[in-house]
């Protein structure tokens, strides 16, 4: 006996030449998934367009939701693996009915047969093996529409799949087909939600945490750890970057109008992350803005930091209510740890009010006259530095 | 290391440690074994219970049980008690969660809460509380020294006034911050329940007790070995006992001229303070009604856990309110309580000192608090 696990890739219908670097990228992150997850039994391999993984015992629970942590899996299911026969398709589903744990009322066979010459179509093989079923399992009864039981049965050129129950992945590409992205975490809502879209779209990313003590208690920066260890699962390796960003916001606010601030203190964050995608060879930041969200996310101030910044910054929050983001965040688990409260660096230095509508050439002025790159490149020299494993594990390593 | 939080807990003094250590090494036996050594022990516990009995002038007229904690102590008094459906108690709500926290639990059973007034300067609100006092009444909890104003309440004066209202009326001090402070007496027996703890005098954690006046019944809330006279079964820690003995005596000893020193050292910080940060404010001290150990103080405009922060980077600690309320956000009951306007909750800041506490140290904390507050300045509001 043993167990299969049979994945199906998402957005392979938009691969054209570059499939295979694709498949490559998906299969090395869920063989690094089960090896973390389950241990070395087992092969994982390509299975047509699909990706097969077999043990010959039987895969733990955790597995579950690791694969709902790979990004560019667009479903799973667990099932058995026949050799290309009709015979071998009903004991094999007999099978697992008889092992499900709760019997359902009812239920429905679905065929897929992309093996073209397989001496049955679709349409045969679910009336046959339903009509079996329903000798065989009599308080079963057949529905066509949302069934509670869907028994699927999956014809390839190299094996039949029969499977009852599927799962849905996160879908999107596979972890780090589309580019390196440095990621600005907060202690919030916004950020971490931010950083499981981009990591739906493939991207690796390499975390930045701004850490404001004294200003701020330790507190936040066990948030972040926290927030990084669920964030950093949906990657094969992550790294966080702890910046220490007390003095430098202090000698901020004495350089600039009050008003200034938190603008100001943004620029200079967007700045230093700059300056480690430089030395880490990423292509563009991320934030959690969300369009007029708070005082520093209009669009003047947004246009104003974008205009400082070297690279490009992707803001998948923008267009986003607070309520969707909080949904993505339950989803995500990460809603738990944001909510506990903190202290925030950038309000306990914000000014009554604020400024909404920035005066450039106050801005240009500023950027003439003030220049701290020296500064935060010492601030990411002293910056403590963690591993963060597939699993969440989070390890302090050597600095830079 | 400057450390001015010896309100939320104390270092050990030379001499208890040392009876600590003796006890562990040498004093391990179960004291109610019945083997020599067991009885041994056993008896010299009965003469350290001795001990803090007449430390409050007390003998015969109360009974002293040795408990884990202060917090333990308070929730015997409490939770051991028999209230009735409808029976009323008053607490202020500037008191330590360990009596507010189990009176709440009391209150699921038909107890009834009553605020205790205070004054605005942290004094209870004597022509006000008396006269809602009233048949119902059966409790009412005080503590001796408030672990954040430092306030000490008339104790004597204002039992004397509530026996004579109502004698059958309970009172239970709470003297965590007060034994060995400043002079406690129990002799006039108006007091029916007393806390103590160990670790706020210089003596050991783990140790505390709880005055119970003779003739009070109260249940316990530990059962087993029937150790502490039934009140609280665990095998009695004899080196923790000895070791709170030893640090009790030591303390009473030299309560006057601890008292003393502690006294120039908390008006020297006031005076230095007062000069060189402007608009610093002392909510509580008037004159001789407030411990000299204790010192709370407001900066306005700066919030208290950045100058926290910031001193600990120069390793001196010290706090803004009671450890066991310090993770508390938004508004602060005990602040409210005490008459602090919500605008300042943000702002308090509190130094604790003991009888190690020297002058040296506390001109190093007033120099770099006011180093400090100049550096933060930048922060304060900018006057239009």
């Amino acid at each position: 006996m043993g167990e299969s696990i049979v994945v199906n890739v998402d957005e392979l219908w938009l691969r054209g030449k570059n499939r295979s670097l694709y498949f490559k990228a998906l299969i090395k992150h869920v063989r690094e998934t089960f090896w973390h997850y389950h241990g070395k039994d087992f092969s994982c391999q390509k299975e047509g367009n699909r990706i097969l993984v077999t043990t010959k015992g039987s895969f733990k629970n955790d597995i579950y939701l690791a694969l709902k942590r790979v990004p560019g899996v667009h479903s799973f299911f667990f099932a058995k693996v026949l050799p290309v026969e009709y015979d071998n398709i009903y004991p094999a589903v007999k099978e697992l009915v008889s092992s499900l744990k709760e019997m359902p009322n009812n239920f429905k066979v679905k065929t897929v047969r992309s093996f073209k010459r397989f001496p049955k179509n679709s349409q045969e093989v679910s009336r046959e093996i339903g009509e079996r079923v329903l000798s065989d399992f009599p308080s079963l009864k057949a529905k066509m529409k949302n069934p509670e039981l869907s028994i699927q049965i999956n014809i390839t050129e190299e094996n039949i799949f029969v499977s009852v129950e599927k799962y849905f992945g996160m879908g999107g590409q596979p972890y780090g087909t589309t580019g390196h992205l440095i990621t600005l975490l907060s202690g919030g809502f916004d950020s971490p939600v931010a950083s499981y879209l981009m990591s739906k779209r493939g991207c690796h990313q390499t975390f930045i945490f701004f850490y404001s003590y004294p200003f701020v208690s330790e507190d936040v920066k066990d948030k972040i750890l926290d927030l990084s260890s669920l964030l950093g699962r949906f990657q094969r390796e992550t790294k966080l970057y702890v910046v220490p960003f007390g003095d430098m916001q202090k000698k901020i606010s004495k350089s600039c109008r009050d008003e200034y601030r938190t603008l100001l203190f943004r620029k200079h964050m967007i700045e230093c992350a700059g300056i480690l995608a430089k030395k880490l060879n990423a292509e563009a930041l991320c934030t959690g803005d969300s369009l007029a969200q708070v005082s520093s996310q209009t669009m003047g101030n947004i246009s104003l930091i974008d205009s400082s910044s070297k690279l490009s910054i992707f803001r998948p929050l923008l267009g986003f209510n607070k309520s969707e983001t909080i949904s993505i965040a339950n989803k995500i688990d990460t809603y738990s740890i944001s909510e506990r409260p903190h202290d925030d660096a950038c309000s306990l230095f914000a000014p009554k009010h604020p400024i909404i509508k920035p005066d450039k050439k106050y801005w240009e002025d500023y950027e003439e006259s003030v220049d701290y790159t020296e500064e935060l490149e010492s601030c990411l020299s002293n910056a403590e530095v963690y591993n963060i494993s597939i699993c969440g594990e989070v390890e302090k390593v050597e600095a830079l | 290391m400057i450390y001015l939080d010896n309100a939320a807990s104390q270092r050990i003094r030379k001499k208890a440690l040392e009876v600590l250590n003796t006890g562990l090494m040498m004093h391990f036996a179960n004291p109610s074994a019945s083997h020599k050594v067991g009885r041994k022990l056993l008896k010299e516990i009965e003469a350290h219970r001795i001990f803090f009995i007449n430390s409050i002038k007390g003998l015969k007229k109360y009974n002293f049980i040795f408990t884990s904690s202060a917090t333990e102590s308070n929730n015997m008094s409490i939770l051991g008690f028999e209230f009735k459906e409808g029976d009323v108690v008053y607490i202020s709500k500037s008191e330590h969660p360990s009596l507010i926290a189990p009176l709440q639990k009391c209150e699921e059973n038909g107890l009834v809460l009553k605020e205790l007034p205070l004054n605005n300067s942290g004094g209870v609100d004597e022509n006000k509380f008396f006269g809602t006092l009233d048949s119902k009444t059966c409790f009412v909890v005080l503590s001796h020294i408030n672990n954040q104003s430092g306030v000490i309440q008339p104790i004597n004066r204002i039992s004397q006034r509530i026996k004579e209202i109502n004698p059958k009326i309970k009172i239970h001090l709470d003297a965590t911050q007060s034994f060995t402070k400043v002079p406690v007496s129990l002799e006039n027996s108006l007091i029916d329940f007393m806390t103590i703890s160990s670790h706020k005098l210089g003596g050991p954690k783990g140790i505390a007790g709880l005055f119970v006046r003779t003739g009070i019944k109260i249940f316990p809330l530990l059962f087993g070995g029937g150790q502490e006279k039934a009140l609280r079964s665990s095998t009695q820690s004899y080196p923790l006992i000895s070791s709170f003995r030893s640090a009790a005596e030591e303390g009473i000893n030299e309560i006057d001229k601890s008292l003393n020193s502690v006294g120039k050292i908390s008006l020297k910080v006031r005076e230095y303070l007062k000069k060189e940060i402007p608009n610093i404010l002392f909510p509580f001290h008037f004159e001789e009604n407030v411990s000299p150990y204790i010192l709370t103080f407001i900066i306005p405009g700066i919030s208290s856990d950045i100058i926290l922060r910031h001193m600990e980077q120069e390793d001196i600690i010290f706090s803004s309110t009671s450890a066991c309320s310090s993770k508390v956000k938004g508004s602060n009951p005990v602040f409210e309580a005490l008459g602090i306007e919500d605008k300042f909750h943000k702002n308090v800041l509190r130094v604790s000192f003991s009888n190690e506490t020297t002058l040296s140290e506390v001109d190093s904390f007033c120099e770099e608090l006011c180093k400090c507050y100049k550096e933060l300045s930048y922060l304060l509001p900018k006057k239009k």
